[in-house]
Parts: C-alpha cells; sequence; structure tokens
C-alpha cells in the first residue's frame, strides 16, 4: 500500500498563506480544551515552548524528558543567537529577504510555503523573549543589538553574549516551569519515550521508562508532540549532548512515520579537532568567530610541522579568501566545512593526524586590540584553551569540522503533523525548514517559531476535526506496546555478550563517518550498507549490558539507543546512495562542479525523500514529495 | 600506550539506589591521557569495569560542553574539581599528574537525595522555579522588543546573573547546603529588568517560602558559593535577593 | 508597577512577623540587625572603658553616670538583653536547620574562599556568649572574681561612688582573669571580622561597588575594637595604669 503524502500547502501567494492558514484553522472551543491531553516528548526550545503555549490555551499537557530537568536540553548549547527579520539596522533586511536567504541557504531542497511562515514569526520571537525577560545583547541606547552570523549579509542576529541558546532555552523553561506551577503542565524528567502507540491508525499515546526506577509506563492522550532533536550522535562524535538520540523519532518510524531526508547532516566548520580515541564529543567554536578570525593553511607541506607564528604571510594559503573572495570566512557551513576537508584531502591539515586547519585572530588582534577581541570571543577563547592547552590569542587555534545538526527527521505536512494522523513533530525532530543545509542562527528561530507560534494553531485543527473516541490506556494497543519495551528491554538484558554498547557506538560511529560524513560516493556507501546489517547482528548477539531494568542503568539506557542507531545508520546512508546528486549538506564526490562545488540535479532530486518503513532495514519504500520554487529560482549557489 | 599517559586511583562512591547505603570504593584509573577530560576518563573506567563485568558509574552529564548544567561530582573536596569556573566536563586530565589519588563523591545535601552513585535528584531547584521564576507572560500580544528601552548596564547585570547552569554547585559548596545562589541569580535576573518588575515583590517571596520548603540551609555569607560557582555568579545576587524579600516581607506584600 | 496587595491590620502585622520569623533570610535578617545593635553597643562600651587611661575621676564619674540613668539603663539593659537572645536563638535555630539541609558530611572537604572568621562562627558565638555572662557576673552583679574589691566608695566633690576603677585595677592585675578577658575579646574580634560584612550582606546592603571596600572595612573595625578592649587590660597588667 503506497502513500500519498500532502503537505497541506495552503493555496495563494507566499505571504498570504500563514495567514490565511491561521483562519482557515478550526478551533477548539476554550471549555473543549481541557478536555484534550497533549503528550509533549522532549523539553528543548521547541518542546518546552509548545508544551507551555500548549497549556496557557488550556490543553491539558504532559511532557517528557530523558534529562533531569527541562532546563537542560542541547539548545542550550547553541551559542551564535537567533535570526529575526527584525530590521531594526536599517540594512535592507526584511521577511522576504530572510526567507530568500533560508531557501537559498538551504540548497533549494526546503518547502518555500514553510520557511516563509519561518521568517513571518520570526519577528514575534523576539517580542515573546524579550516579554520573558531574555536578557539580549544591548546598545548603549537601550536597544537590542545585532550581529552579522554565518553567511548572512544583513545584521539580523540577535544574541546574548555566546550563550544565546541558553538565555532562549532558559526563556522557554520559565515559561514551562510557570505552567508547571499552575499545575497545567504535568512534567515527566528522567523519562525517555521508548514506543509510540497507535489506536485506530491515530498516534494515541507513548510508551516511556522512568529512567531512574526503571518503570515502564503508558500514557494516553488525544495527540502526540515529538521535539525530540536530531540524530546527529548516530556519528557517536557529534557536537550534540551525550543523551541526544534518534530513539523517539526512530520508533516512530517504524510505528508507520516517514523519516524525511535522512541523508541531510550538517557538519560545522570550527570545531576543535580530535585528540585522541578516548574522545567522546567534540566541541564546537561559535561560527561567529569567523567574523574576525582568517581561516588558512600552510601553501607547503614542508611547512606543517613549522610553528605557525613562524610561517610567513606569502607561505600562508587563505583558501576561502582565495576562493570565495566575495563572502570570504564567512561562506556558509557546508562550503567552508568541505573546504576544510578538501585542504586537508590534499595534505595540508594541521596537527595530531593532519585534520585541522587554523582559524587565525593575529590581525583582528593587531587591529582591534586584544582587548577588543577579548571583549568579543573572550569565552571562547578560555574554553578552547581548556580543552587544548593552547591559547588562541598567542597561536592560532586549530579547527576541524564535526557532525553538528540533522535537516533531516521525520516528514511533516504544513501542519507540522506527520504522515500519522495526531503525531506531530516540531523542532531539529521533524525535516524542517532547513532543506539540505541549516543557516547559522536558523535553528534556534525554527524551534521557537514550531513550538510558540506555529503548533499551537495547527494543532486545534486535528484536534477539532479528528474525530477519535477517547483513550484510556487500557486497550490492547497500549499492553502491546508496553509488552514490546518489556521485551525488548529483556533481551538487552539477557544477551551478556563480551562488548560494551560504547563500543558498538563507537565502531558504527566510524563507518558512517567515514562513508556517509562530509562526502559520500556509491562506492563507499555500499561498504557501509554491507556493514551496518552485520555490525547489528553482532550487536545483538554480544553487547554486555549489566544491571537490572529496575533501577538506573546507564548502560540499559545507552544499549537501547545505539540499537536504534544501528538501524537508522542503515537508512541514512540508503538515502544518501539514492540521491545522486550533492546539495548543502550532502555532498556525493561524483557530483561536483570543475571547481569542487556541490553539483544538484534539480531536474530528478528536486523532491524530499520521505521514507517508508516496511519491517525490512534493506528495502525501505521512497515516497517522493515534489518540492517547487515559485518565488526563489533554482540557480546554483555562489558565494564567489 | 604512549609514555605520558598517567596511572590514578579513584575513591568513588558507590550507591546502588536511593535507599541503599553507600560508600568510596576504591577503583584504579589506568591508563589515562592528559588530553582526556575528566568525565571521559570516567567513560574509560567504566568500560574496564564493565570489561570486568562490573556495572559502570552512574554519573549525570549531557552537554559536555559546559553549559547544561547536568554534570555534578565534588572532586576531591570542591565541586566541580580544582579548576576554576570550570564545569567537570571540561576540567581535563592534564591538571592531575601520575599517582594522584582523587577522591570523587556526589553533591551533598538532604534536598538533593542520591540516586545511584553519583547521581543525584535535584528536582527541588525546578520547584523553586515553578514557584516564581519566570515573568508572567503568555504567548502572543508582547509588545515590540525594542518598545522599552534597557540600558546596557542593566541588561549586563541581568544576563550575569541569568549565565546561571543550575547544576547545584553553590549548594554543593555550602557547608549549610544552601541554595541562596541559584535563588538569588532568578530574582536578580528579572529584577534588574523592567519586565520583572510587576512580580518582583510575589517572586522573591515565593521562591524564598519554596526555598526553605525543599530544605536547603541558610547563608551564612561565606562566599564558598560564589568561588565554586562554574559561571561565576556573584555573591550580588544574593544581597539582591535579600532586600527584595526583606522589602515585600516588611510591606506585608501579597 | 503593580500595586501590591497589602493586608492591613493584625493579619497583615502577623504575615510579616511570620515571614520574618520563619523564613531563613528573615531569621538572618534578625541575626544581622541585633548584631549590628551589639556592635554598636561594643563601640560604645570600649569608649567608655579607654577612659581608665584618665584616671580614677574620670572613670568612676563615667560610671556613676551610667549607674544614674535609672529607667533609661534600664531600657538599654532590656534592649541589649533582647538582641542578644534574638541572636543566639535566631543562631541556634539556623544552625539546627542547617545540620539538617547538610546531613551527611564530604569525605574530603576544601575552603575555597571562606576566611577563619566566617568558618568559627558558631564557636567563637557561643563562648563569647559565656564570656558576657562571665563578664556581668564579675563587674555588674559583682559575683564572681570579685577578690580583692573593696567596698570603700569613691568620693569627689562629695558624691559617693562606686570605685569600678579600682575592681578594674584589682582584676586585671590577675595574669589569669587579663588572658581570659584578652582571648573572648580577640574572638569577639573574629567573630565580628566577617559578623559585620555578613550583617551588610544579609540585609542586603551590599553591591558590587561596597562589597570589596566593606569586606576590608569588617576586619578593620574588629581590629579596632580588640585593640580597644585589650588595650586597658593590657595596660593594667603592664603597671601602666594602677
Amino acid at each position: 500500500m503506497s502513500i500519498h503524502l500532502d503537505s497541506h500547502i495552503p493555496a495563494g501567494p507566499v505571504g498570504a498563506k500563514w495567514s490565511k492558514h491561521k483562519f482557515d484553522c478550526k478551533l477548539v472551543n476554550p471549555a473543549n480544551k481541557r478536555k484534550y491531553t497533549v503528550l509533549v516528548v522532549g523539553a528543548g526550545l521547541a518542546g518546552a515552548s509548545a508544551a507551555a503555549t500548549l497549556s496557557e490555551l488550556g490543553y491539558n499537557v504532559h511532557c517528557f524528558f530523558f534529562q533531569d530537568s527541562a532546563r537542560r536540553a542541547h539548545s542550550i548549547a547553541a551559542q551564535g543567537g537567533i535570526n529575526a527579520a527584525k530590521n531594526y539596522q536599517n540594512d535592507g533586511d526584511s521577511v522576504y529577504r530572510l526567507f530568500y536567504d533560508t531557501v537559498k541557504g538551504g540548497d533549494y531542497r526546503a518547502r518555500e510555503a514553510n520557511v516563509h511562515r519561518l521568517a513571518e514569526v520570526s519577528v514575534n520571537i523576539i517580542d515573546q523573549c524579550v516579554a520573558q525577560g531574555v536578557p539580549f545583547a544591548r546598545e548603549y541606547g537601550g536597544h537590542l543589538a545585532n550581529r552579522s552570523f554565518g553567511g548572512a549579509q544583513v545584521s539580523r542576529t540577535f544574541y546574548a553574549r555566546g550563550q544565546t541558546g541558553q538565555q532562549l532555552l532558559l526563556g522557554a523553561y520559565s515559561a514551562f516551569s510557570k505552567q508547571v506551577g499552575a499545575g497545567a503542565i504535568t512534567q515527566h524528567s528522567r523519562s525517555e519515550m521508548l514506543d509510540l502507540v497507535m489506536v485506530n491508525g491515530h498516534a494515541r499515546g507513548i510508551v516511556t521508562r522512568d529512567l531512574a526506577t526503571g518503570k515502564v509506563e503508558t500514557w494516553a492522550g488525544d495527540a502526540v508532540v515529538l521535539a525530540t532533536g536530531g540524530y546527529g550522535n548516530v556519528f557517536f562524535l557529534s557536537t550534540n549532548a551525550q543523551g541526544c538520540n534518534v530513539t523517539a523519532t526512530w520508533r516512530a518510524h517504524k510505528r508507520g512515520a516517514l523519516f524525511a531526508n535522512p541523508c541531510y547532516t550538517q557538519i560545522h566548520p570550527t570545531c576543535i579537532p580530535v585528540s585522541g580515541d578516548h574522545q567522546s564529543k567534540l566541541t564546537l567554536m561559535s561560527e561567529s568567530l569567523r567574523n574576525d578570525g582568517r581561516v588558512w593553511v600552510p601553501k607547503d607541506k614542508a611547512d606543517l610541522a613549522t610553528d605557525p607564528r613562524k610561517i610567513p604571510e606569502e607561505k600562508r594559503d587563505y583558501y576561502l579568501e582565495r576562493i570565495y573572495p566575495s563572502f570570504g570566512n564567512l561562506v556558509p557551513r557546508d562550503i567552508a566545512s568541505r573546504a576544510a576537508k578538501r585542504m586537508c584531502d590534499e595534505g595540508r591539515g594541521v596537527g595530531p593526524g593532519g585534520l585541522g586547519v587554523y582559524l587565525d585572530f593575529s590581525d583582528a588582534i593587531r587591529r582591534l586590540g586584544q582587548a577588543a577581541v577579548a571583549d568579543r570571543y573572550g569565552n571562547l577563547f578560555e574554553m578552547y584553551q581548556r580543552i587544548t592547552n593552547e591559547s588562541p590569542y598567542e597561536v592560532p587555534m586549530r579547527i576541524y569540522p564535526a557532525v553538528h545538526y540533522s535537516m533531516g527527521g521525520l516528514w511533516v505536512d504544513y501542519n507540522l503533523m506527520s504522515n500519522l494522523p495526531g503525531l506531530h513533530v516540531v523542532g531539529e525532530a521533524n525535516f524542517s525548514d532547513h532543506g539540505a543545509n541549516r543557516l547559522g542562527a536558523s535553528a534556534l528561530m525554527q524551534g521557537l517559531a514550531d513550538g510558540y507560534f506555529v503548533l499551537p494553531y495547527t494543532i486545534g485543527q486535528y484536534l477539532a476535526t479528528s474525530g477519535q473516541k477517547k483513550v484510556t490506556g487500557d486497550e490492547p494497543e497500549f499492553k502491546q506496546a508496553a509488552a514490546d519495551v518489556h521485551a525488548r528491554i529483556d533481551k538487552l538484558l539477557s544477551i551478556k555478550g563480551k562488548r560494551s554498547p560504547t563500543h558498538f557506538h563507537k565502531e558504527l560511529g566510524k563507518l558512517v563517518w567515514d562513508y556517509c560524513g562530509m562526502a559520500r560516493n556509491e562506492a563507499g556507501l555500499l561498504k557501509a550498507l554491507a556493514r551496518i546489517p552485520q555490525l547489528r547482528e553482532e550487536f545483538w548477539n554480544d553487547v554486555n549490558v549489566l544491571g537490572d531494568g529496575e533501577s538506573l542503568n546507564v548502560a540499559l539506557e545507552k544499549a537501547g539507543r545505539v540499537a536504534d542507531f544501528l538501524e537508522f545508520a542503515e537508512l541514512m546512508c540508503t538515502d544518501a546512495l539514492h540521491r545522486r546528486e550533492s546539495c548543502g549538506g550532502h555532498f556525493r564526490e561524483e557530483f561536483q562542479t570543475e571547481g569542487g562545488e556541490a553539483l544538484r540535479n534539480d531536474d530528478e532530486f528536486a523532491y524530499v525523500a520521505a521514507w517508508n518503513y516496511t519491517g525490512d532495514f534493506a528495502k525501505p519504500e521512497l515516497i517522493k514529495e515534489p518540492l517547487e520554487f515559485d518565488e526563489v529560482h533554482l540557480s546554483q549557489r555562489s558565494y564567489k | 600506550m604512549s609514555s605520558n599517559h598517567m596511572n590514578l586511583k579513584l575513591k568513588i562512591w558507590r550507591q546502588k539506589n536511593i535507599a541503599a547505603p553507600g560508600g568510596l570504593v576504591d577503583i584504579d584509573a589506568p591508563g589515562i591521557s592528559p588530553d582526556m577530560s575528566f568525565l571521559e576518563m570516567l567513560d574509560t573506567v567504566n568500560e574496564r569495569l564493565q570489561e570486568k563485568g562490573e556495572e559502570p558509574i552512574a554519573f549525570d552529564h549531557d552537554c559536555r560542553e559546559g553549559i547544561c548544567g547536568m554534570c555534578s561530582l565534588v572532586i576531591d573536596g570542591r565541586p566541580h574539581g580544582k579548576e576554576d569556573r570550570t564545569t567537570t566536563c571540561q576540567l581535563h586530565m592534564r591538571k592531575y599528574a601520575d599517582g594522584d589519588t582523587i577522591t570523587i563523591e556526589p553533591w551533598r545535601a538532604s534536598a538533593f537525595p542520591v540516586i545511584r552513585d553519583l547521581v543525584v535528584d535535584r528536582g527541588a531547584f525546578d520547584r523553586i522555579m515553578a514557584s516564581g521564576g519566570f515573568v508572567s507572560v503568555r504567548t502572543g500580544g508582547a509588545p515590540d522588543a525594542n518598545a522599552v528601552p534597557i540600558s546596557k548596564h542593566e541588561a549586563d547585570a541581568s544576563m550575569d546573573a541569568a549565565q546561571c547552569i543550575g547544576c547545584g554547585a553553590c549548594v554543593a559548596a555550602c557547608k549549610n547546603a544552601s541554595a541562596m545562589l541559584f535563588v538569588g541569580a532568578k530574582v536578580s535576573q528579572y529584577a534588574h529588568l523592567p519586565q520583572g518588575q510587576p512580580e518582583r515583590n510575589k517572586r522573591a517571596l515565593a521562591m524564598v517560602a519554596q526555598m526553605d520548603k525543599e530544605g536547603f540551609g541558610a547563608c551564612t555569607n561565606l562566599q564558598e558559593c560564589e568561588a565554586a560557582c562554574p559561571k561565576g555568579i556573584s555573591v550580588r545576587v544574593i544581597a539582591e535577593m535579600n532586600r527584595d524579600f526583606l522589602r515585600a516581607s516588611l510591606l506585608g506584600a501579597e | 508597577m503593580e500595586e501590591d496587595v497589602v493586608v492591613g491590620g493584625n493579619a497583615g502585622l502577623s504575615r510579616v512577623l511570620e515571614r520574618i520569623l520563619h523564613s531563613t533570610i528573615g531569621l538572618k535578617a534578625v541575626m544581622a540587625l541585633t548584631g549590628l545593635a551589639l556592635v554598636g553597643f561594643a563601640f560604645v562600651h570600649m569608649a567608655g572603658h579607654l577612659q581608665m587611661f584618665q584616671g580614677p575621676a574620670a572613670y568612676n564619674h563615667y560610671a556613676h553616670m551610667l549607674q544614674s540613668l535609672g529607667g533609661i539603663k534600664w531600657a538599654i539593659r532590656l534592649g541589649l538583653l533582647a538582641a542578644c537572645v534574638l541572636h543566639a536563638v535566631a543562631a541556634f535555630k539556623l544552625s539546627m536547620r542547617n545540620a539538617k539541609a547538610r546531613p551527611v558530611a564530604y569525605a574530603k572537604q576544601k575552603w575555597l574562599v571562606a576566611s577563619i572568621g566566617a568558618r568559627l562562627m558558631r564557636p567563637s558565638g557561643a563562648i563569647i556568649l559565656f564570656f558576657i555572662l562571665y563578664h556581668l557576673l564579675h563587674f555588674t552583679a559583682l559575683l564572681v572574681g570579685t577578690a580583692g574589691f573593696v567596698d570603700v566608695p569613691f568620693e569627689q566633690d562629695g558624691v559617693a561612688m562606686v570605685n569600678v576603677y579600682q575592681h578594674m585595677i584589682v582584676s586585671f592585675q590577675n595574669p589569669l582573669i587579663t588572658v581570659g578577658y584578652a582571648v573572648s575579646v580577640a574572638l569577639l574580634g573574629v567573630h565580628l571580622s566577617h559578623g559585620i560584612q555578613s550583617s551588610l550582606q544579609t540585609l542586603g546592603a551590599l553591591n558590587s561597588t561596597y562589597r570589596p571596600f566593606v569586606k576590608q572595612l569588617g576586619p578593620l573595625l574588629s581590629g579596632l575594637l580588640v585593640a580597644g578592649f585589650v588595650a586597658v587590660p593590657v595596660a593594667i597588667l603592664a603597671r601602666v595604669i594602677h
């Protein structure tokens, strides 16, 4: 049975679609809202803002998250800022320009209607956050400060020092806490969603495991909202938090939700290089560093071991400035990452293993003075020094790209609802608005847009029209789902093999990084696709999970997540193999221009690849949603 | 194994669950690279333990870049270990020498019960936040962000307080397990902003009442919290909260 | 700013008391206010004692003046008593609470910045309390340590006064008493080296501008107080005053 995808994009000009749609959405009677229970999974920007707003509207909200507090989700780690088309700087910004930049930045693989809506509500987000008491940076006159960020030619990025994500998340957490205090949200901390419950073809509940007590519970509701973030940790090493995982979205996928564009992963260019096998994560250094730092490698391989301070100017290759004279060091992330990889592939990478390029602040320090540089980047320089033991004031930083963000995710329509009725997906967890590449300072924008301003309207449309009977949690579907979860836990605990879950995770991570990382090719992907099922087999025969299921068991948590990554990785590689073009974060070596840039194939691949789980990981069903570009005309992205 | 690797001895608190008694256990940590973070050192130890058929040590951690506030650990008697203004996840092993013995304990406070090994329940912080750590504004209808200018000085003072990551190191460092720095930081953040004024009295009263209810101790102004805070939150926030609380109390405010 | 709802009358007042006496910050404020009042008294007391250096007439006159205050004297005494009791009771209540808040000690604990004075508040406070009791029994009630006190009044201009000057000389010529007093007063200094700044912080009187200054002022004032108090007994023991 093939699925017909309807994205439910409203008719009319792109600038009028959202207004019209808001009017067209059915409303739920205020008195009835408290009769509806919404289960929100995840408490990052999207989850916390959605939970807070939905409960303000009167819905009965439960929120589940695996961290010990709703204040800790990984949205907190975003450093640089949040975009909004406020045009406070009078530099020519507008909703349309933000829309245009985002579609182009996404390499023409995003939905125009969604992106335009994102740009429209961006301005409300800033107003909302300021009203909540988010202490954004200000100018002496008391008005909000902006900076230019990540390849934008206007200053539209709002920031709170180098901790914008933290301040926005704490703002959403404050709204969330307000509602918890009012008894309108029931929060479930240290609670991991392990399955989705479908009743009568609608998403009506979830199964969770309380990580502190091991208790498996089912929860019934009228709609489910997944705000569970991205899958970057499939690579083992990424800038994601340790707990980030694909489990919630993957289990939903196995219950029928389509997974869209899983091969679109963003590799962030400015991360601290790997120092050894022990490494558990990669640390991102804000992209804002590229505003003043200059990226270079030695022209001559003979200089690789030389102290960079002693390499004369004429023997340095400022390759971004050379290749992209008009954007220079500020080219978008995918371009900067690939250029760094090319330099390293040419054997001109610096540092251990030749996997690094210099990011040099000596010019900026000469020009602005050390104090001014410290004022802008001091906290980042300190962080770098803590990790590497080198001072960026004295020695150029070494940076290397690292997995950072997942543009792919569960497929959703314009209402942010997946193909499964009732299952809504917000934030990074959906395949979203970023196409094949996300621009800097746009993730925070999307998470909050979805949670504060989009879902609260669109979920009403579903609830008002679904016509489903109440469920209690006693239905056989709930019992079966809980039994499945128990069986899986018991199975993991019973294997008693030799290798730890981390061991498998590392091996999988290396495999997908090598063959489905910054650059992919057919031969490599086939290799990965041959190896992943073997690895999965080994996992289920030889994983070592000690302890029991009735208490806090870190190995068991990890094993469950790794098991899902082992399945998801196969879909990611399958998607990467099928997309015989290069676009944004997906770079197929076979498809590049003579200058080594991504070569799209709009005739054949201007579509969203939404994958349907068929029961056989090797043979998922591909369902295409064609993308149409009425406003931003398809062209090769050029940052030269 | 390269020659600069260290062999360490750990004394780690292990406790099966919230009800079970716990104790310090000696565990060897051989082959530790100076480039490892403290938590990566524990990862390595955990891998070894599992190979030997022992359950891994449970400890809280998530972002591993010093911002989520999930990691904890009192290391050799100091929350987050020996480096100033640094969370445990950002502490690196190059600060230690071959042969060192390191004592690792959980946060100690009756308001933070130990769930397992080094993991404690910090739900008390969430309940304090839910009692008043917010501006009562609903989504939608906010005025334009630039409608109310806020002096850079006040915005900066607010941001200084808002940097709190809610890790609980202040409670762990305080001999009275007082949460004044944590609560003060939130009270101060809003007290410096015009948006925080309407509920200023109410917030101070409610958050202090909840803080007391959770069983945290009183502040004796030793300022250990400020010294242990990985984000360098100043004790000025405590003075500001005291002022707000006392004023509101004397006013008999509701 | 929204008007706060203020409940008037007895209900409002009892809530004010409830909040002050049942919250950690309120109790700390009680300690801070009583502490500062006692510090003020200590300075006046010290200034009075320094009149020992001006000879028996000046000192005895000063003591006599205090004795003749009548009702005011008793008001001051009651006020001081109340301050001491409130200070001590609040300290006791908070200490109990604090001990409950940290029931399990660390196997290893490191002090980061806390001064000696700050860490010794409880023992120093307890010893000072005993010292005050002894001091009152000694010089006010004349019940202990009175060996050698003469009952002959000091007379000048036809006025007969208790010869407190003589009591002082006799007492502090005893090295044991002098050392005991000096140690107690030194502990008071230790107590106040933290107490003064702590009180101001508790009352919310400190901000980033004043804190560093007060941090130095506290120990300085405590030092002055100790020097002033110890000067007289030491001078007596050294026979500078006799």
